[in-house]
């Protein structure tokens, strides 16, 4: 691991420290409990790696983590989305049918994908497919919150929005390394850790961001179900 | 894996989502779901109800006198009241599709049947549209096919009127145009009352 690269790891360290107490303060840990724990494990894994390399800084530890990442991240896009349509019944029905397809996609995927996989198979076909997943459910989210001009959250807006813009980025990436080969995986890696950073470090602000002003009456908040933290 | 360059696209939705304001969207909810809108129904349908009559009225004035030529000029006249007042509910109309998709996101609506028009073009819309209601799936698809068809039967019933020499026609005409008249009300009503029933049937 170069300098830089360490560097990058304690930066990222410190937003997702700043994060999780951002949440805690702003009492906003229960409205997306998959990101807490994703959070969570980010940090411990990150801690690891850094702290053990030896250990830890492993192809084997590689894919254990990034299966546990993936899970996590596909629990993320389900919980915000089951978050964004709790109180719209129609709105519901519609992402329903929506997110069924593609969660019906996801498994038969999983279905396909042998029981031992090597490292150049997670990094090549895997991950890109799992977490395309991830981002069709959180674009799906999107787009039918979007239709239906749905209140969100600014916490489920900053989770929808960076986690979908740094998915995209990092798969493009991914498609990069196995299109253009090995040669290229210190360049794509520092370049995927400064998106990484920069993702924490916009999750840290909005974590810590006042909630956003409520200019309707307690009856609508309450119907709505919106949240005030 | 082709397909994965597809994934830019589902950057758009995102896209869409950072232009969200939170502010705006609150308000376009709270009037949705308010009161305040009940007492705008009832204003509306009085408001309605006295221009349907008007119309009508100015209609009649043209059969009175003999002379063609002053027959036409009110005629013309009455038809240009009546062209405003269309104008006034295609754009009632536009808006309400623009909060349709609020609306579906809670509501359910009743199509137009086509025995209750009498101009055969409006007949035939009213048809398509009651096939299309039950081809269509969610509420919101229905609800906008729904102002579409209004929207349609109101630009056929004003073509209808501008057309119309005798006094049949501009009878079948008027009798549609008021009964497009009460849908359109009856669409605005069943918004608004369907989202109240659901935030009481919410608050039980």
């Amino acid at each position: 691991m170069s300098p830089l690269q360490l560097a990058i790891a304690d930066a990222v360290k410190v937003a997702l420290v700043l994060t999780m107490l951002g949440l805690a303060c702003r009492r906003r840990l229960r409205l997306c409990w998959s990101i807490d724990a994703y959070l969570v494990v980010i940090l411990a894994c990150n801690w690891l790696i850094t702290t053990y390399p030896a250990i830890y800084r492993t192809r084997s530890f590689y894919i254990q983590k990034t299966a546990v990442y993936d899970i996590l991240q596909l629990c993320v896009a389900v919980e915000v989305a089951w978050y964004v349509f709790r109180a719209f019944p129609g709105a519901r029905a519609t992402a329903r049918a929506v997110l069924l397809a593609i969660i019906a996609a996801v498994a038969v995927m999983i279905v396909r994908v042998p029981t031992v996989i090597s490292y150049e198979y997670a990094v090549h076909s895997y991950r890109p497919q799992t977490l395309s997943a991830t981002i069709w459910i959180l674009s799906a989210t999107a787009t039918v919150a979007t239709y239906y001009k749905l209140p969100l959250h600014a916490w489920h807006r900053a989770v929808l929005l960076g986690f979908a813009t740094y998915l995209l980025v990092f798969v493009t990436l991914l498609n990069i390394l196995r299109d253009y080969g090995w040669d290229l995986r210190a360049r794509v890696s520092l370049i995927d850790a400064w998106c990484y950073l920069a993702l924490i470090t916009w999750w840290a602000v909005a974590a810590w961001r006042r909630a956003e002003p409520i200019v309707v009456p307690a009856a609508v908040v309450e119907r709505l179900r919106m949240e005030t933290v | 894996m082709t397909w994965l360059w597809i994934l830019p696209l589902s950057a758009i939705p995102v896209l869409l989502v950072a232009r969200y304001s939170h502010t705006v969207t609150q308000q376009q909810w709270a009037f949705v779901l308010s009161g305040v809108g009940m007492g705008e129904i009832q204003r509306l349908r009085d408001l309605s109800s006295v221009e349907r009559g008007l119309a009508r009225a100015s209609y009649l004035d043209a059969r009175g006198p003999v002379d063609p030529a002053e027959v036409r000029r009110l005629l013309d006249v009455a038809y240009a009241y009546v062209s405003g007042l269309t104008d006034r509910r295609l754009a009632r109309l536009a808006h309400m599709a623009q909060i349709a998709r609020m609306a579906a996101a809670i509501a359910e609506v009743k199509p137009l049947l086509p025995r209750d028009y009498e101009l055969g073009q409006i007949r035939t819309a009213a048809a398509l549209s009651l096939v299309a209601h039950h081809v269509l799936v969610s509420s919101g698809e229905r609800f906008r096919l729904h102002v579409s068809t209004l929207s349609l039967g109101f630009k056929l019933a004003r073509r209808a009127l501008r057309k119309a020499q005798a006094g049949p026609k501009i009878d079948a005409g008027l009798d549609d145009w008021a009964t497009l008249d009460e849908a359109h009300i009856e669409a605005f009503r069943l918004v608004l009352m369907t989202l109240e029933a659901e935030a009481a049937k919410g608050e039980e």
